[in-house]
């Protein structure tokens, strides 16, 4: 049973008619929308389809409208103007963001954008004076109206936080919340879960739950779902190194290295299955010539690098013994 | 509104929330979990007056549904990847990532991107108001002086245009989709736009 494209577009009109109204629509409204869902399963595929389009809609109409102002207190707006001028790459946006159906869960809040694009970075210093520096490909939704509000909302990003005893400095990632007891702490968030690390003082994961007390040169990482949080020590030295162009691991698996990767240069990079689990410890420097960091890569990860339509690939080497 | 009072309208209308959930396609079981995590969770809100405590809830489970799907869509995109490669490598169905993801959703991105671009500038700003900045149809209307249905017009063009672009790429595993669907839409007419 095939549908006519007239019905087909009928019930797409429908369905974006429904999702503009729900998003701020009334508990009526939102009763309707059940009611209109539940009457045929072509309406709930229909809304399926502009959910799926809305999602990938966010970061493209970011990137598509070009004329979006820089925060007026970021710290280098030169160099944030020429990525603009630069043009070519994805622009660095800053602006104003409600996610999904506006904060939702956050009421009262006047919440901002600062998102960067692949390969590129930036501070944020908020009025406090506390500094907030994202990697690339990350995104950090700020409240004007509560200082000691972030949400890192993708990727990674380097806090530096003074102390308040009356107001702690509180970062969401996914359902997760960092406090800050005086600080200097990286987190990252991305496909591979959440990760934080912390240079200076400490911070407190998730205080509600299991309240995971971190000092400086101690890391965490949360799989999310049902995984184990595991703790492991880290150089305090080496949080929050990619703002220098460097990245350094202690046994970290190669999954995450090819993740933090692609965050810093910008790169697409495919990596071997196999190799995911290898460990790698040492620094990699962030190479802007990129044939020469990966075929440094290739030496200091013993791994064969090359370059496709995709981007680049990491895979095991042949081995004549195998 | 005091949190406990929020949680009470949430047990009156946990049926309704939870057919809200069997109607977009989650199984019973899935269903009660969510509603017990939103449970837990409404347990952890900060306190606040909340205007619309009916729809909020509404809205609550909806974030949750989508936050439950991304992780879900991951998941699976991964083993595909990796099984449909020609790598001869199987993944683990574990929940680990894959660069491979990140590399796929800039292409996609890039598409959307491109198919946006093509709408008319009064078009893209409204659905970028409408998107990022969370206004209301209703805002976006009294600030640019246009009638709601006007507004609504612009926005169903912006989620029209994605929702074809998404359509010729997933119609198109193998990748090498030419999607030129951006374009056809330009001409449609612009009751405003001097």
């Amino acid at each position: 049973m095939t549908m006519t494209a007239e019905r087909r577009d009928a019930l797409r009109a429908e369905a974006i008619r429904r999702h503009v109204l729900i998003a701020d629509g009334t508990a009526d409204d939102w009763e309707s929308f059940v009611a209109w869902l539940g009457a045929d399963p072509a309406h709930a595929q229909a809304y399926d389809e502009i959910e799926a389009a809305d999602e990938i809609a966010g970061l493209a109409i970011v990137q598509a409208v070009s004329a979006t102002p820089i925060a007026a207190n970021d710290d280098v707006p030169v160099t944030a103007r020429r990525w603009w001028l630069g043009g070519g790459v994805a622009a660095v946006a800053a602006l104003a963001l409600a996610v999904g159906f506006g904060p939702g869960l956050q009421q009262r809040s006047d919440p901002w954008q600062v998102a960067t694009g692949a390969g590129e970075t930036r501070t944020i210093t908020l009025q406090s004076g506390d500094r907030i520096a994202l990697n690339g490909g990350s995104s950090v939704l700020l409240d004007r109206n509560n200082p000691r509000y972030a949400k890192l909302e993708q990727g990674e990003a380097a806090f530096t936080i003074t102390h308040d005893p009356n107001a702690p400095f509180v970062v969401h990632v996914g359902e997760q919340r960092i406090e800050d007891v005086g600080t200097v702490f990286n987190v990252t968030r991305d496909l591979q879960g959440l990760r934080v690390a912390v240079a200076e003082g400490s911070v407190i994961y998730d205080p509600d739950g299991a309240a995971v007390t971190l000092g400086a040169g101690q890391s965490l990482s949360d799989p999310g779902g049902n995984g184990a949080i595991l703790r492991s020590a880290v150089d305090p030295a080496s949080v929050g190194a990619w703002r220098d162009g460097r990245l350094s691991y202690t046994a970290a698996p190669l999954s995450l290295v090819a993740v933090d990767l692609a965050r810093a240069t910008g790169e697409a990079i495919g990596l071997d299955p196999a190799l995911a689990d290898r460990r790698f410890t040492g620094t990699i420097r962030i190479d802007p010539n990129r044939d020469r960091l990966f075929a440094d890569l290739s030496q200091l990860l013993d791994v064969s690098a090359t370059r496709g339509d995709k981007g680049w690939t990491l895979a095991a080497r042949k081995r004549a013994a195998q | 509104m005091s949190e406990s009072g929020l949680k009470q309208i949430f047990l009156g209308m946990r049926p309704a929330l939870t057919r809200y959930l069997l109607v977009r396609g989650l199984s019973q079981d899935d269903a009660e979990d969510l509603m017990q995590d939103m449970f837990i969770k409404l347990g952890t809100l900060p306190e606040g007056p909340i205007g619309e405590p009916r729809a909020y809830l509404y809205r609550m489970t909806h974030n949750l549904l989508l936050d439950r799907r991304r992780s879900t869509a991951r998941r699976i995109r991964r083993e595909e990847d990796w099984s449909s490669g020609g790598t001869g490598v199987m993944s683990e169905s574990d929940d680990r990532p894959s660069a491979e993801d990140v590399l796929i959703a800039r292409e996609r991105l890039a598409i959307v991107t491109t198919a946006l671009k093509a709408l008319p500038e009064r078009t893209r700003d409204i659905f970028r108001r409408f998107r990022i900045d969370g206004q209301t149809q209703k805002a976006i209307a009294g600030d640019l002086g246009l009638s709601k249905s006007a507004v609504e017009k612009h926005i169903y063009r912006a989620y029209h245009v994605v929702a074809e672009a998404k359509a010729g790429l997933d119609d198109d595993e193998s990748g090498d989709a030419t999607f030129g669907d951006g374009r056809r839409h330009r001409g449609m007419d612009d009751d405003h736009d001097s």
